[in-house]
């Protein structure tokens, strides 16, 4: 089998710097770690003869890339955009990254993978929604729910977290969505012992906001301690915390407006 | 019990309208997606990397920056 490699092209540092500032903004936003990062920049930039220094902070990423003899140095620094995590498109641009490196494309169509990728809406219209409704339903079941309170369960994720898609591609603030989510689940669930469906009401309430709790937050946060990116790992916990806070507030106004005691 | 039925039946409508908008949303941004990218070459990466060629233009690719090997033989 004969494949093509495309040998190392001479790449202006200024577009490679844009490319990687590009780049590095979308992988952050798709919730990679600070080391996966690192690595899959300097892959690429390896694979045009060019050297980069990454500084991460929790807003902004500052590159500088300059070829092996020092004749081209390029800063840039990068906003990091707001946007939900997507472990699809954080694969996909990690598997950019090995084709760039492995020579199977050129920087010009790397470009325009790049663009296509991040443009590109990959979920499918009902997937996730379904996937993540059965795994919250799965948790209601673990923690004593009957069969009717994991129903309940099930349609309250669903719709919430088809209201967490709708409200992110809008650009809505992703802490009001948080709110916004788990309001409607919290009000949803409570139907169970309203109209008193199941024996376990409690835990139908309890269960369905738990696909809003903000775990590879709290992973990428350790993650990144461990590789002593302490002001990102921070920020990230702040992060985390916040939308902890923030679907709290959303489950109990829920619970306060349907007459559902706390304690 | 009042306040809590009626908050119930408002956010349960409100649910279904926000699922109904999504289905009709999510085909329609297909439909656009697809015209706004029909002009790139299919994503199947390292095919058509020669029609890029652009002379004069140093970063697009052409046949000298490509070099042919064998699979097997590495």
């Amino acid at each position: 089998m004969t494949e093509k490699i495309y040998k190392e092209c001479t790449i202006p540092a200024t577009e490679m710097c844009a490319f990687l500032a590009d780049y590095c903004s979308s992988l952050f936003t798709s919730g990679s770690t600070c080391i996966r990062l690192e690595k899959n920049v300097a892959r690429i930039a390896e694979a045009y003869g060019m050297t980069v220094e990454i500084t991460i902070l929790p807003r902004h990423i500052h590159l500088t890339v300059h070829d092996k003899s020092f004749h081209e140095v390029v800063t840039a620094i990068t906003s990091i955009g707001e946007g939900p995590i997507s472990f699809d498109l954080n694969t996909r641009l990690s598997k950019l990254s090995w084709q760039i490196a492995d020579g199977k494309i050129c920087f010009n169509e790397a470009r325009d993978v790049f663009h296509r990728l991040v443009n590109t809406p990959y979920r499918n219209l009902f997937n996730l929604p379904l996937i993540v409704s059965c795994a919250n339903a799965s948790f209601c079941r673990l923690f004593g729910g009957d069969w009717i309170a994991m129903a309940v369960v099930f349609v309250a994720t669903f719709l919430g977290y088809v209201l967490k898609l709708v409200l992110s591609e809008k650009g809505v603030d992703y802490r009001i969505t948080v709110v916004c989510c788990a309001f409607l689940s919290t009000v949803l669930a409570a139907g169970d012992g309203m109209f008193g469906l199941s024996t376990t009401p409690d835990v139908a309430v309890a269960t369905s906001v738990l696909y809003l709790v903000p775990g590879i937050p709290f992973i990428n946060s350790f993650s990144d301690m461990l590789d002593r990116h302490y002001i990102c790992a921070f920020g990230r916990l702040m992060n985390a915390v916040v939308l902890t806070f923030c679907l709290s507030f959303g489950l109990g106004l829920g619970m306060i407006l349907m007459g559902i005691p706390m304690f | 019990m009042e306040t809590a039925l009626i908050t119930w039946i408002v956010i349960a409508a409100f649910a279904i309208i926000v699922l109904i908008y999504d289905i009709f949303h999510h085909r329609r941004k297909k439909e656009l997606h697809k015209l706004k990218f029909q002009h790139l070459h299919p994503i199947e990466l390292g095919k058509e990397c020669d029609e890029l060629y652009i002379p004069g233009d140093i970063n697009s690719c052409h046949d000298s920056d490509v070099i042919e090997y064998d699979e097997e033989l590495v």
